[in-house]
């Protein structure tokens, strides 16, 4: 699967600047989304290739956003990845059952980043 | 402690939000050993020890209260002619501090309370404050960044570590408070929400509060970057704001001009240690 554009969703703007940092190196096209439910119309409207998405938003949450997106047909093909500084195993476990690809867990790593987009 | 003196500084003619910048800028130097006090209600003339007046209303001070030093607020250099104690429009508070201090020690003869043993004088702030490289600058110092992400924790670390710093970190406020009582830093970063019972406003008046740490230097570091967070960060005695994400040269730059400030404190902090230890050794224990 070739990837081109991610969007990247998060509401801390370090997070967002990390995340654009590491991928910008890589040559991708970038979007950047600060809640869910800027997540969902920029995914409708911009269809990108992959989304890592936060977990901890006000509006809409992580897991509730992405399984927004996953009901959408529109949008359910697409691969998403959550980001979240929790790293327990019920939280692998919701990333899973709302359709996620995985969890990465916060600081990023930009080599674990890229070996997610590769290995799709 | 030492008794604190005050000097009370009258305002006349001035811009009521030049007032107002003026009360937070002599707020925030109330950790001082003497600082200034702005009287606007101006009962009795002659409690005034400094006059901040505009330019035009220089008449009303000089007869009123001769004795007083005052210095001419000028919109313009053609509508003033310049003397040792003219200040131009618009007004820097860092270089209107600087000549208040100026007006008590020379012209009022005060005398700022300095230890015996170690004479804080312009050449060693000078020697002190010479920049040096731009990494490795600050090897021995420590600094402790405060805040809940991750990611800032990490990035911070990466890039003080970039610069010599050693660094500490704490998540929530109960941690932060704990390290601060702990050991003494030398900078202190501090994010504004976070995780914990007080905020980092709160935090940020507990160390400005605490007679060991109240001089170390703390920087803001928030989303929250509108005028009225900024001044609730200036008025909690912050030193620095900055706005995530941090821009890596303002970060710098804010720390290096904090560090080389604080420089002759901290050398006399440990001169005053070493003079302590110097005298525990010089006792005869026969």
């Amino acid at each position: 699967m070739t990837i081109n554009k991610v969007l990247v969703v998060d509401d801390s703007p370090t997070d967002l600047k990390n995340m654009e940092e590491i991928l910008s190196k890589e040559g991708f096209y970038i979007s950047l989304a600060r809640s869910g439910m800027e997540a969902i119309k920029k995914s409708n409207e911009e269809l990108p290739d992959i989304i890592f998405l936060d977990v901890v938003m006000d509006d809409k949450n992580g897991f509730q956003t992405c399984r927004e997106l996953k009901k959408n047909p529109q949008t359910k093909d697409i691969p998403v990845f959550l980001v979240s500084s929790k790293n327990q195993k019920v939280d692998h476990l919701y990333a899973n059952q709302v359709g996620a690809m995985g969890l990465i867990s916060k600081p990023v790593n930009s080599e674990l980043l890229m070996s997610k987009i590769h290995n799709l | 402690m030492k008794n604190k003196h005050i000097f009370k500084v009258g305002v006349f003619g001035l811009k009521q939000t030049e007032i107002s910048v003026l009360k937070v800028f002599f707020s925030l130097h109330g950790y001082r050993e003497w600082y200034f006090q702005l009287v606007t209600n101006i009962s009795d003339v002659n409690q005034i020890d400094i006059w901040l007046v505009e330019h035009n209303k220089l008449d009303f001070v000089l007869k009123g209260n001769s004795k007083a030093i005052h210095i001419d607020i000028c919109s313009s250099k053609k509508e003033c002619t310049e003397s040792d104690y003219t200040f131009f429009r618009p007004l820097n508070m860092q270089l209107l501090m600087k000549m208040l201090d100026k007006v008590v020690v020379q012209e009022l003869k005060f005398v700022p309370p300095i230890n015996d043993k170690v004479v804080i004088n312009d050449k060693l702030i000078k020697d002190i404050s010479k920049p040096t490289a731009s990494t490795k600058s600050w090897q021995n110092y420590t600094a402790l960044v405060i805040d809940d992400s991750p990611t800032v924790r990490t990035l911070m670390k990466a890039s003080l570590h970039r610069y010599g710093f050693k660094v500490e970190t704490a998540e929530t406020s109960e941690q932060a408070i704990q390290a601060i009582k702990l050991r003494s830093y030398d900078i202190i970063f501090l994010d504004v929400i976070l995780p914990g019972s007080i905020d980092g406003y709160k935090i940020c008046k507990i160390i400005k509060s605490g007679s060991d740490y109240k001089h170390t230097p703390v920087i803001m570091l928030t989303s929250k970057g509108s005028t009225i967070d900024k001044v609730r960060g200036k008025l909690s005695g912050s030193s620095a704001y900055l706005t995530k994400p941090v821009d890596q040269t303002a970060l710098m730059n804010s720390v290096n001009k904090l560090l080389r400030e604080r420089a002759p404190v901290r050398m006399k902090q440990k001169i005053n240690s070493l003079n302590k230890v110097n005298h525990v050794n010089s006792f005869n224990y026969t």
